[in-house]
């Protein structure tokens, strides 16, 4: 089954060239997949594009079998059942946790809000609002909203950057903990491979709008031909730099 | 654009539709006054540009470049002192900063008059103390750009003000590390980063200065917009007097991309500095001789800008109080007050209806209309009457030709299409600001909603209108204001059971009768004044 | 008419459907229109449904002026008129030119009844656009001056006032004074007072001396007295006469009842600038003084023509021409009527028997002669 299938996606906006051009790609239902890039490279506009926050120029978009968009059709955004945790987490400031993880509720609320609440090991401030708590509070109580929803598709955009190195590794964990549990589909964008190596089961690499790169995790150095590299993964993780430049060579 | 074209049954939507059928609709005016271009210039176009436009534009350059300089010193050197001491009183003061507004400027100009004139108020003062003066001189371009500086300036403060009160304390702490006084501090730091709010008030001044009719044709200065008038009465030219604001309104235009210009590719975003730390304690303690010097520069506004013309007008007030104050006087303060009201509501709705259709409308290239619908503040008032009036005409010949129904007595006269007029005028004063508000708010905070399963209008009564209440309630009140103080459109268009405050003190003034006009006037100071203690008051608490 | 009228909404609502069918977008367009030209209709019904269709209900009678006087006494009058014939007087007030305007573009369906006007151009200006209608009236015949009415009676003078010069009393004496011509002699270099040549006043003095002495001497007239400013042109009327207080010149040109009103002013300032001055009424010793009048006309679209010129021979009658006269230092077009005490100690004097509608023709003309003698 596939989650996600992209097929002939372009996008441009008032400047000529396209920010996602005839990308192509599917992902495999429940696993996490990172889309690694630079920044400019399409990945946030792919983002946009899958959540229905924009419209694209050509091409389709299938989630779970279902058609989201093509040239004649598109589904509203609210119709989409896709969650998406926005870099700046984009909590609504005027109300509480609570509240923000709530908002999209009809019923059952106060059991869903509790065992959310739980999950992100936020039982203790429900009644917080999103300036008292911190910057890695207020990313689990994001995600937690979007997961309130129950998804079938989890965008993440640069979850990881606003993260100092330390925390980082451990959050990372934390994130990969929470989705394994739920056990959601799910795919987040990154611009540093170390993220993604370390929590994904699928990588796609993208540059300048194209995806050039699609591949399981384990797949990864497969084809680069260079033995020095082969041979020494370690040193490859502290590489990372030298990964990308040399998969865009390819 | 083909692309988008391409798409367009998948895109369109009933916000499309609704943008361009409320965009066409609000700018109406605008349509009509650029048909009535094509009906080529009047016979006396030439008389016009031979003998009297140079003069027009001359004056109307000189008296904006002169009000630009005096409000922009008045308006920042206030902002400053206000935002960055502490003082007794600090909190009357910023209030009685923001009173100039609150008396229409050719109220001042007559009061002024009145003051320096020959056995003026102020004059009789100045004798009594031993100088050997008869009068001011105030009737000339220097006293208009005195007297409309003064009772401008609080469209630059206001917005300088709020900015400078923003700034965090580590950009001061940053400068001073880096060893700059506090002079230079001030010029090539504070002052620059507050740019978009000094040209944004600026312009605003720039707009009441072209706008500006009774105090220039009293003291006789002829600037563009007496000029229109001349041409249009005087001379008999409706079109001649149209093409002169659309002369008017093109200078604008090249003011406006000057502006934009000159602001560039350069970012005064504060917002990426951590704006959570409190600035409470960003204030300073002055004493001693700067405390004397600052407060001095504070109460000069404060003095020329609401005193001065406030004292000679409760002395008028007081001499015609017997024959003037009654209970026509009122109702009359009710009916303004309610109008403005109605009016406020109206214009805040409509400004925040076309930011959010063109927000949620996926054609953008659709919303250059709304952008049309927003050109009322540039027209003259007297013009947009004209506008406005001719489209009732052709909507009643219509009414009675294709379906033999008169409509004449429900267009004329009616109470609606005055507001409309208002809607038309002031819409692009609530429009900016609120607009500025959303945009601070930035989009993810309602795409986060809609991904949440809500649509654009459940998503904007729960994410949108609690966030962005406060701008709301401002920029109601600064229309407010605005309809309120407003006098050429009301002229022509108000129905015949309907009088306002602003336009009773004109009357009167017109009549050569000032001091009869003072007791309408001061109780629209007072009315005005209310509306502004208010907003003052929102505006602290915003801050908090 | 009622068939026709039948078919051609038939026409219209097949048209509709034809192009709803074919096309959603109109179809969404229509609705949406529809919606809002009944929600603003149902407004305006409701909300304003008493002062729309104040005709309609027939309880009351009422005519509706425009009107460019914001006089008290004026209220006072209208009032009057009210008790006495039942009739109830709506205002509008704007400037002339703004009235003349509005009716212009509301046409047939105009609400006005009658116009008035502080000058007579305006009036010749309305008449000539066909904003207004002869009306008949013996009363009014007899009673106004010829020259003080439009000849075919499309409009009727109510009251008059001059335009005089005034002068410093104590270095000025009334025989240095002659005509309007005069004053554009050496003597009076750096001395006159006059406001700007956007007034009407002015206007219609110019376009009196164009009628008079022909354009050319107009046009030299105009440059002599630019010559002989004293100040550059500024204020209003009450203005220049304070300026003679200040010793800033010796003559003003305004209306004789500013003066009157100076004189009865409640600011000190404004008594002691009319005491200061002498009136002297130029011309004397030909044509005359150039007087203008507040005038009245019926307007094309009145549908109460009758009521309308009711309350015109009301206005002129005696006791209402006084009540005019007395408030508002004018003098009355009714002989009958007897003027203030002030205006009577002025003396008589003999005004310029100039057909008013002239002002009117040459108003423009004035405008263009004062541009180009740079006169602001």
């Amino acid at each position: 089954m596939k989650i996600l299938e992209i097929e002939n996606l372009s996008k441009s906006f008032e400047s000529k060239f396209e920010v996602v051009s005839d990308c192509t790609l599917n992902i495999q239902t429940g696993n996490i997949c990172a889309i690694v890039g630079e920044s400019g490279s399409g990945k946030t506009t792919l983002f946009r594009l899958i959540a229905g926050l924009e419209r694209p120029d050509k091409g389709t978009i299938r989630i779970n079998g279902t058609l989201m968009s093509s040239d004649k059709f598109i589904r509203d955004v609210k119709d989409r059942n896709v969650g998406l945790v926005f870099q700046d987490f984009s909590l609504f400031p005027h109300l509480t946790v609570k509240e923000n993880i709530e908002f999209g509720l009809k019923n059952n609320k106060d059991e869903k809000v509790k065992k959310l609440l739980e999950t992100i090991k936020m039982e203790n401030f429900p009644n917080r609002y999103p300036n008292e708590i911190s910057g890695g509070q207020q990313q689990r109580v994001s995600l937690a909203r979007s997961l309130a929803m129950d998804p079938e598709l989890l965008l993440l955009d640069e979850p990881f950057s606003s993260l100092d190195t330390q925390l980082k590794s451990k959050i990372r964990l934390e994130l990969r903990d929470i989705i394994n549990k739920i056990g959601i589909s799910s795919v987040f964008i990154t611009h540093d491979i170390i993220d993604a190596l370390e929590i994904a089961d699928e990588i796609i690499f993208m540059d300048n709008g194209k995806i050039i790169r699609q591949c399981l995790i384990e797949d990864v150095f497969k084809e680069i031909k260079d033995a020095k590299i082969q041979n020494n993964m370690v040193e490859l993780k502290r590489n990372a730099e030298l990964i990308l430049s040399a998969l865009k060579k390819n | 654009m083909f692309l988008k074209i391409k798409h367009f049954k998948r895109d369109f939507n009933k916000w499309t539709l609704l943008i361009v059928a409320l965009s066409l609709f609000l700018a109406i005016p605008v349509f009509s006054i650029l048909i009535s271009l094509f009906r080529g210039t009047g016979e006396m176009w030439e008389h016009i540009t031979s003998y009297i436009l140079f003069d027009y534009m001359k004056n109307s350059a000189f008296l904006i470049f002169g009000t630009g300089l005096l409000t922009f010193t008045i308006g920042t050197s206030s902002a400053w002192i206000v935002s960055k001491y502490t003082f007794r009183y600090k909190k009357i003061i910023e209030w009685l900063l923001f009173m100039p507004l609150a008396i229409p400027s050719y109220i001042v100009a007559y009061s002024y008059v009145g003051l320096m004139g020959n056995g003026g108020t102020f004059v009789e003062v100045l004798r009594d103390f031993g100088l050997s003066i008869n009068r001011i001189e105030m009737m000339n371009i220097y006293g208009l750009i005195w007297v409309l500086s003064f009772s401008l300036y609080p469209y630059v403060y206001a917005g300088t003000r709020t900015i400078f009160q923003s700034y965090p304390s580590q950009l001061k702490h940053t400068a001073s590390l880096l060893g700059v006084s506090e002079k230079k501090y001030f010029f090539s730091v504070a002052l620059p980063l507050a740019s978009p709010a000094i040209i944004g008030g600026l312009f605003l001044v720039f707009m009441e200065v072209l706008n500006d009719y009774g105090a220039a044709k009293y003291y006789g200065v002829s600037t563009f917009t007496t000029g229109i008038f001349r041409t249009w009465t005087a001379l008999e030219d409706l079109q001649s007097s149209i093409y002169l604001s659309a002369i008017l309104v093109i200078l604008v235009f090249i003011l406006v991309l000057i502006v934009k210009w000159l602001r560039g590719r350069r970012s005064y975003n504060l917002t990426q500095t951590n704006t959570n730390q409190k600035n409470a304690n960003n204030t300073v303690k002055i004493s001693g001789l700067k405390k004397i010097l600052y407060l001095g520069i504070l109460l000069i506004p404060i003095l020329y800008g609401f005193i001065l013309p406030l004292i000679q007008l409760v002395i008028w007030g007081l001499q015609t109080f017997d024959s003037m104050f009654n209970y026509d006087l009122i109702v009359l303060g009710l009916e303004s007050l309610i109008l403005g009201l109605s009016t406020a509501l109206f214009v805040v709705f409509l400004a925040c209806l076309l930011i959010y259709l063109s927000k949620w409308n996926y054609f953008k290239q659709f919303n250059v209309f709304s952008k049309i619908a927003t050109l009322g503040y540039v027209i003259p008032g007297a013009i947009i009457g004209v506008g406005i009036v001719r489209t009732s005409k052709s909507l009643t010949d219509l009414f009675s030709f294709q379906f033999n129904f008169e409509i004449g007595h429900l267009v004329y006269n009616s109470i609606l299409v005055l507001i409309y007029a208002y809607v038309f005028r002031f819409i692009a004063v609530a429009y900016n600001s609120i607009e500025g508000n959303t945009l601070k708010l930035g989009k993810n905070l309602s795409e986060s909603s809609y991904l949440l399963g809500f649509g654009e209008i459940k998503t904007f009564f729960k994410i949108d209108f609690p966030l962005l209440k406060n701008a709301l309630i401002s920029s109601f009140i600064l229309v407010l204001i605005d309809v309120m103080k407003e006098l050429p459109l009301t002229l022509i268009l108000k129905p015949y059971n309907l009088s306002t405050l602003a336009l009773r003190a004109y009357e009167y003034a017109e009549d050569e009768r000032v001091a009869e006009a003072a007791l309408p006037a001061l109780f629209l100071i007072f009315l005005i004044g209310t509306m502004i203690t208010l907003l003052n008051f929102k505006l602290r608490e915003n801050k908090q | 008419m009622v068939f026709k009228y039948l078919k051609k909404t038939l026409f219209r609502f097949i048209l509709n459907k034809y192009i709803c069918l074919k096309n959603l977008f109109i179809l969404n367009m229509i609705r949406i229109y529809t919606l809002l030209f009944a929600l603003l209709f149902a407004i305006s019904c409701t909300n304003d449904s008493e002062m729309k269709y104040p005709d309609e209900k027939k309880e009351k009678e009422s005519l509706t002026l425009y009107t460019h006087r914001h006089y008290d006494s004026d209220k006072l009058i209208f009032k009057k008129f009210e008790q006495k014939t039942g009739i109830k007087i709506n205002v509008v007030k704007a400037s002339a030119d703004e009235l003349i305007q509005k009716m212009e573009t509301e046409g047939n369906q105009s609400p006005a009844d009658l116009l008035l006007t502080v000058d007579a151009g305006r009036l010749v200006r309305a008449k000539n656009k066909n904003l207004l209608q002869s009306s008949n009236s013996d009363i009014l015949n007899t009673t106004i001056p010829t020259h003080l009415k439009d000849s075919s009676n499309y409009w009727f003078g109510l009251t008059k006032r001059a335009r005089v010069i005034v002068y410093n009393k104590t270095t000025v004496g009334s025989s240095d004074l002659s005509d309007y011509e005069d004053l554009v002699n050496n003597r009076w270099k750096d001395k006159i007072l006059i406001r700007s040549s956007n007034n009407i006043y002015n206007q219609s003095l110019m376009a009196s001396i164009i009628a008079n002495k022909g354009e050319d001497s107009a046009r030299k007239w105009a440059e002599g007295i630019v010559n002989n400013f004293a100040r550059l042109p500024k204020g209003n009327d009450r203005d220049q006469v304070k300026a003679i207080l200040a010793n800033e010149g010796e003559l003003a040109i305004i209306n004789t009842y500013y003066l009157g009103k100076l004189i009865n002013s409640k600011d000190s300032n404004e008594v002691a600038a009319g005491n200061a001055v002498g009136i002297f009424f130029p011309n004397q010793e030909n044509r005359g003084t150039h007087i203008n009048v507040s005038g009245i006309g019926v307007a094309k679209s009145s549908k109460n023509k009758d009521n309308a010129i009711k309350f015109i021979e009301f206005l002129i009658s005696k006791d209402i021409q006084e009540i005019f006269a007395k408030a508002n230092y004018e003098y009355p077009v009714n002989k009958d009527a007897k003027s203030s005490e002030l205006l009577k100690s002025w003396g008589e004097f003999k005004e310029d028997k100039l057909s008013l509608t002239k002002l009117g023709e040459l108003n423009k003309k004035a405008v263009i002669l004062f541009d180009e003698v740079k006169w602001p």
